[in-house]
């Protein structure tokens, strides 16, 4: 052993590639190379390409967390957090997040309660009962659900659902927390369900069988042993389709109204965190200003809270994936 | 089979079916709607105080220009992005934290690129509430999307194939380039084509980086203001009178027709790259 | 039968190689003759496939594999900084276990892959190379009035015929051969291993297998491994007629394997 050091040294990136950490102490007379520097110019266009996104996430803290910052030194913490008015625009200003964050939530928990059953059905529907090719003919016509733009779910909440729940709900408002919520949850269905179904699907084959061994039905089988195999998935899904809710906006903007309350009532006109920032942008507050930064500080907030549940969806999603 | 079973797959399939035809229930009245508007006045004309006078050409084109722009700035950027992650850098920790780092951009809301686009390309770059601004905003919102397709399409390729070139004395570069890539084209184009008919039906950004309401000249240049079809459409929703409802109804059948088409190449692609490979 | 003329001689000394923890070569010392065939034969895991990527350096494409010792090709170590492994493998090519045609190329682009992907492609001496290439891989015949037609339609033995005119396009001196008739049937491999024969004239060859048979048929020189370790090497005939370790004995008789 004498061309190397005793300890074997890593040549996983190869010289070739020119990367890595035995790159530099390897210099080469150029005629030897075939590697000529077009190729550690296009790798490093590659890594800038993959860096880009780095720089979108650095991006996005910057400007939230410069004009937040703004905004908290003309707001106090306490205005912000211990208050359940929100009337920026308004003589009397309010800066309680709260009536903003009730708003959300109050929409969120609608469309979580309407998406749950519905999308958790359908994947085990999907995974465990369906002949493969009804499976092949569904989960694409599940998909187009996703795919339609929340303009468009939007003007059917507005348009017709609203109107539909006012023949059994007369005092229900034309702008309201219900229609809104559930044209939403119709929308984040498909996440659910096709998130869920992945997770069903890591469950090992042997599990089941080894249920039906026992003697248990095929409904036994998958209440006793298939969903609990693949809660940690189901809640990662439910997860991420809750942030997905808390994010959206143009429904909410169209018609579940523009009137910041602290309520949980889902009859009335209330406004969401992501409609608020609708509503300032479609009007002329200029940059600069303490209801220009509003948008920031609210943005900040609803980062703050998908961000902390994606994070959690995804320790959720590891956790099945070393189970499959 | 058992009574409880079957009840229970029924109720599945219920579950399944309602939101299906909840939704087939809600095109059918838009198409009642919107057939009324949707004459060739109506996809030539320009927005007017009038409804019965409006028109939606200033959305077409713009949302056109938009989504042009925007896979002209993405497609490269999020290939590139998903080839250092394949192909070249998949031991390196960076590499790691960039692809944790993608899938967090994927779940971030889309308002909030909309800030972000505000304040770097409206007004930290000075590009103005411009096209240009928002096509490079919407590529930022749909680069998660084109980067995840495009590994997927990567990852179809099989490794024995990179060895055999790697065995007749390529670079990387030379394998990625003659080998991986033309395998994974259609992958690639799938991908993009999900990414396009995101892009085109995203409002929020748009309203946030001020993209117009009322226009009533087409943009003469990447840095012109601008409108875009769902930025037309939220407009006449928002309007209490009656008419302009059936005018929102037309316009998002032109984007709902626009959206179907994209999504049957997309599917005909994916099934088609599917057989090759088996 | 070493004369200097000939190119294509490998020395390996002390030769270890590592998968993260796991050591799958130990100290393996070896020589394989310019222009003869040898062949490597052991149990499954015992290390024969790693010792040859170790050849072409395409060992250490796999992440985490490290390894250490020294690798000579006519006396030049192919370790030594400043060697192009991109460049060594031109020298060395390789054959794989499954035929692997490039699937979006016709028969003709396939044996000119390695020198479109290598940039030494020459428009006016395409079509030479192509049919010297096949000629080479004994494919010609069968193929040459279809040149244009997609390299994944020809039977399981073409193909991998097409994958060795595809590795002698790019001239090499060496020839890595994995495995290369396992995936392919009796008819198949025969015509095969009377190409290998053929070829030896021009190229040294080293040749995986986990056929017996295959080795005592057209190999020159025969090494045995197990667990990552040389335990014999001979003339092939007289490796299996007399066998000097117990190991090699009770492999060659299917005790074990």
């Amino acid at each position: 052993m004498d061309v190397t050091s005793a300890t074997p040294p890593t040549l996983a990136a190869g010289a070739g590639a020119g990367a890595g950490p035995n790159a530099s102490r390897r210099p080469a007379p150029p005629a030897a190379r075939a590697t000529p520097a077009r190729e550690h110019l296009i790798e490093g266009f590659l890594f800038l390409c993959g860096a880009l996104s780095i720089l979108t996430t650095l991006g996005i803290l910057i400007v939230l967390g410069y004009e937040t910052a703004g905004f908290f030194s003309e707001v106090s913490f306490g205005q912000f957090f211990g208050d359940t008015e929100w009337t920026p625009l308004f003589a009397d200003k309010h800066f309680g997040i709260w009536a903003l964050v009730s708003g959300t939530v109050l929409t969120s928990a609608i469309a979580i309660t309407v998406a749950l059953p519905f999308g958790l059905l359908s994947a085990i529907y999907l995974s465990e009962l369906a002949p493969r090719q009804t499976r092949r003919v569904l989960k694409p016509l599940m998909e187009l659900l996703a795919g339609v733009p929340t303009i468009v779910y939007g003007f059917f909440a507005l348009s017709v659902v609203t109107p539909a729940l006012q023949t059994v709900i007369p005092e229900l408002a034309g702008f309201n927390a219900l229609g809104a919520g559930i044209v939403m949850g119709v929308m984040i269905i498909p996440m659910i369900s096709s998130l869920s179904e992945d997770a069903l699907h890591a469950v090992p084959q042997s599990l089941r069988e080894a249920a039906w061994g026992l003697g248990g039905s095929r409904l036994a089988g998958i209440f006793q042993v298939v969903l609990p195999a693949a809660r940690s998935g189901v809640a990662a899904a439910i997860t991420l389709a809750l942030s997905r809710a808390i994010g959206e906006t143009m429904i909410v903007a169209i018609a579940a109204g523009q009137q910041p309350r602290f309520t949980f009532d889902p009859r009335v006109p209330v406004e969401t965190m992501t409609a608020y920032i609708v509503q300032i942008s479609m009007g002329d507050v200029p940059a600069g200003t303490l209801e220009f930064r509003t948008v920031f500080a609210v943005g900040a907030a609803l980062f703050l809270m998908t961000f902390a549940m994606n994070l959690f969806a995804q320790r959720l999603a590891k956790k099945y994936r070393r189970l499959g | 089979m058992q009574t409880r079973e079957r009840l229970f797959r029924i109720l599945c399939v219920s579950c399944l079916a309602l939101p299906l035809l909840m939704l087939a229930y809600l095109l059918g009245r838009l198409v009642v709607d919107a057939w009324p508007r949707l004459t060739m006045a109506f996809l030539t004309g320009f927005p007017s105080r009038r409804a019965e006078d409006a028109g939606i050409l200033p959305g077409i084109v713009g949302s056109l220009y938009l989504i042009l722009l925007t896979i002209a700035l993405a497609l490269p950027v999020g290939v590139g992005a998903a080839l250092y992650l394949e192909e070249f850098g998949q031991r390196r920790r960076l590499a790691q934290l960039i692809e944790v780092n993608i899938a967090n951009l994927a779940g971030v809301p889309s308002i909030i690129y909309g800030l972000l686009g505000l304040e770097v390309f409206v007004r930290f770059m000075g590009l103005g509430r411009s096209l240009i601004a928002g096509a490079a905003t919407l590529a930022l919102l749909v680069l998660p999307v084109i980067i995840m397709s495009t590994r997927e399409a990567l990852r179809t390729v099989p490794d024995s194939l990179r060895e055999a070139a790697v065995g007749l004395g390529a670079t990387r570069w030379q394998v990625v380039r003659r080998i991986v890539l033309p395998q994974a084209v259609p992958g690639i184009m799938t991908g993009s084509i999900l990414a396009v008919s995101r892009a085109i039906g995203e409002t929020a950004p748009l309203v946030v980086i001020g993209a117009l309401t009322f226009i009533t000249f087409l943009p003469d240049g990447p840095t012109a203001p601008f409108t875009a079809l769902p930025i037309q459409i939220f407009n006449w929703v928002s309007r209490p009178q009656a008419a302009f409802a059936a005018n929102a109804a037309a316009g998002i059948l032109v984007l709902m027709v626009t959206l179907l088409a994209l999504n049957a190449v997309a599917i005909y692609l994916r099934e088609r790259m599917q057989r090759s490979h088996r | 039968m070493n004369t200097p003329a000939a190119n294509g001689r490998f020395e390996v000394t002390d030769l270890d190689a590592w998968f993260s923890k796991k050591q799958v070569l130990k100290h393996v010392e070896l020589a394989l003759p310019a222009r003869r065939i040898t062949a490597i034969i052991g149990p499954s895991g015992c290390g024969k496939s790693t010792f040859i990527r170790c050849l072409n350096r395409m060992h250490e494409l796999v992440p985490e594999a490290r390894l250490a010792g020294r690798v000579l090709l006519d006396g030049a170590d192919i370790y030594a900084p400043g060697v192009d492994p991109v460049l060594l493998r031109r020298r060395v090519g390789m054959v794989f276990q499954k035929p692997n045609p490039f699937p979006t190329m016709s028969i003709r682009d396939n044996v000119l892959a390695g020198l479109r992907l290598t940039g030494a492609y020459d428009r006016g001496r395409a079509d030479s190379v192509v049919e010297t290439a096949l000629r080479g891989a004994a494919l010609w015949d069968e193929v040459k009035d279809r040149l244009d037609e997609p390299g994944v339609g020809l039977s399981g033995g073409q193909q991998q015929r097409l994958c060795i005119a595809r590795t002698l396009a790019v001239e090499p001196e060496v020839v890595l051969m994995d495995e290369p008739c396992s995936a392919l049937d009796p008819i198949a491999t025969a015509r095969i291993e009377d190409l290998m024969s053929e070829l030896k004239a021009r190229y040294t060859l080293v040749i995986v297998t986990h056929n017996m048979q295959q080795a005592a048929r057209v190999s020159d020189r025969t090494a045995f491994f197990l667990d990552g370790e040389l335990i014999e090497v001979a003339e092939t005939n007289s490796l299996f007629t007399s066998p000097q370790d117990r190991r090699t004995e009770d492999y060659i008789t299917g005790k074990f394997g």
